[in-house]
């Protein structure tokens, strides 16, 4: 849990310091450790609320969530950085 | 650290003093006891000040503390003043009961049994210390509920109710944890994994010395209750979790033994019992402040209260419990109708009577409940402790119906009512019935736990 919330601080200097915040569900389905994932970056990003779901300006794509040959969840959506950990963040591009 | 630790006995140290103030330790009483409830007291009211100034007025960082500080230092200032006109008084009393009550010689039985509870503590903090270590942060439901809200409160102040969206943080959980752990971090100037484990560990302290210190430190039974309240592994991996049972199960035990009905007969003057019945209102609402489990303690024991007071008189009695329950319940009603109107996670907004009804008269749902918290039931306390549930809530039953048990039958009954209530929340709660008893079982339990030694180990009728 140490390592996951240390690897999820990285993404607070590129995020608004408030509001919600898009997290990018296992394309694969949920599991204890995907679950737990999400859960360390909602714990490392309060007060923002890292919601389960994709639609807000920015979006959390933690490693191993999106399908590897291209997910079609990000369309609209362009990356803005890739942190240690193999985490990455997406802003949309029309607001 | 050096700020939170500060910050924890800031308020400690004024309920101590107003304790002693109000004359709150009688002859029969340990200072032990009288610490553990200026802690449980400390931390209960400081929790409510520090959610009045951060959540309600947004006051976060150094004007908090500032805040704070100046607070807890007048309520402090107030209280030694009015311990300092009672002063003569009260040393006449203690050295009366000093000279009451000369301490006896210990014997080799006596010696063994503060050396096995030396030996069981020893184990228990260091199988903490080795928790603490391998996860810093606490339990799943550490940094998944309680941290989480303590950082909401302490990064964003009045905002703090960006969390109610997250549906896993169980947004009708009380606050006493998060706003304790968030008052600590803001007299820390910094989120420190140790302080919310230094709160956890605060806790465990203070159970282990409400029980032995109810018990009489100078009887053998007192420190073999301590050896038997912490031996079970489960007490030691609580104390590390830093999540919210083992609070509970702190102002729940210390509220029944301020219930204790030999308090009374003991000879305590009417300004003193008030103030005890008073205390102990306060101890059962920091349950419920710190849990929801809690307000079924608060339930029980105000009917406990309310059946004394009609059977035995004056029902001002029943003012002063409620007076001393009030802040805590007030903070509940604010954050349930107001704030967080939701149902517990544990039950669902799509449940109706009828569906309610139809879990509460299944047969075979209550056959899997049984079955499944049979199998717990037995393995309940990790491998050094198997069978000990059983055992003691055996014990239990048989004191409660045993006349030198007399003076510790309502905290059995209460206890068992308790049980009673978890029992029902599994059968009526919509959630996966396997995961559900699976997750709560151990932690409602180890609530219940130090209660359940106090009744055992209250042979005699005169301590519990």
């Amino acid at each position: 849990m140490a390592r996951l919330q240390a690897e999820f601080q990285a993404f607070v200097w590129e995020l608004p310091a408030t509001g919600v915040v898009g997290y990018l569900e296992p394309y694969d389905g949920s599991n204890e450790d995907t679950v737990r994932m999400h859960y360390a970056a909602q714990y490392a990003l309060a007060p923002r609320v890292v919601a389960g779901r994709v639609g807000p300006e920015f979006l959390i794509v933690a490693r191993g969530m999106a399908r590897p040959e291209g997910d079609e969840r990000l369309a609209g959506y362009y990356p803005v950085a890739t942190f240690p950990g193999g985490h990455r963040l997406f802003r949309r591009l029309v607001p | 650290m050096t700020g939170a630790l500060l910050g924890l006995l800031l308020p400690v140290a004024v309920v101590w003093i107003a304790l002693t103030a109000l004359r709150l330790r009688v002859p029969a009483d340990s200072r032990a006891l009288t610490a553990a409830v200026a802690l449980g007291g400390g931390i209960g009211l400081s929790s409510l000040s520090t959610v009045w100034l951060m959540a309600h007025w947004g006051i976060t960082g150094i004007r908090f503390v500032a805040a704070d500080a100046c607070l807890w230092t007048a309520l402090g200032a107030a209280a030694w003043w009015h311990m300092r006109r009672t002063s003569a008084e009260r040393q006449a009393r203690s050295d009366a009961a000093a000279a009451a009550n000369p301490p006896a010689a210990l014997t080799a039985a006596d010696w063994l049994a503060r050396a096995t509870f030396g030996a069981v503590a020893a184990v228990a903090v260091a199988t903490i210390v080795t928790e603490y270590v391998a996860s810093p942060h606490g339990q799943w439901d550490a940094w998944a509920i309680w941290n989480q809200k303590a950082r909401f409160l302490v990064r964003a102040g009045d905002q703090w109710t960006a969390s109610l969206a997250i549906g896993w943080s169980q947004p009708s959980h009380p606050l006493l944890v998060p706003a304790s752990v968030a008052r600590m971090w803001s007299y820390a100037g910094a989120e420190l994994t140790g302080v919310p484990a230094m709160l956890g560990f605060a806790f465990g302290i203070a159970i282990v010395a409400a029980v032995v210190g109810a018990l009489a430190p100078s009887r053998t039974r007192a420190w073999i209750a301590g050896a038997v309240l912490v031996a079970p592994g489960i007490f030691a991996q609580q104390v590390a979790a830093q999540t919210a049972d083992l609070p509970t199960a702190f102002f729940v035990v210390a509220a029944l033994i301020l219930l204790r009905p030999e308090r009374r007969a003991r000879g305590l003057d009417a300004e003193a019992a008030h103030a005890t019945l008073l205390l102990g209102g306060m101890l059962a609402g920091f349950a419920a402040w710190t849990k929801n489990e809690g307000l079924v303690l608060v339930a029980i024991a105000t009917l406990v209260v309310a059946w004394r007071a009609a059977r035995h008189g004056p029902m001002r009695q029943l003012t002063w419990w409620a007076a001393g329950a009030a802040p805590a319940l007030v903070a509940i009603a604010w954050l349930k109708l107001d704030v967080a109107p939701v149902p517990a996670g544990y039950f669902s907004e799509a449940d109706t009577v009828t569906t309610m009804a139809a879990r509460m008269f299944s047969a075979e749902r209550h056959a899997v409940v049984a079955s499944l918290a049979a199998q717990h039931w037995t393995h309940w306390g990790g491998p050094r402790a198997m069978g000990a549930l059983p055992l003691m809530m055996a014990a239990a039953a048989v004191m409660a119906f045993m006349r030198s048990g007399r003076a510790a039958r309502s905290a059995a009954a209460t206890v068992g009512i308790m049980f009673a209530g978890y029992y029902a929340t599994w059968v009526l709660s919509p959630l996966d019935i396997v995961w559900l008893i699976g997750t709560s079982f151990d932690r409602l339990l180890i609530q219940l736990w130090p209660s359940m030694v106090l009744v055992v180990f209250s042979f005699g009728g005169r301590d519990a």
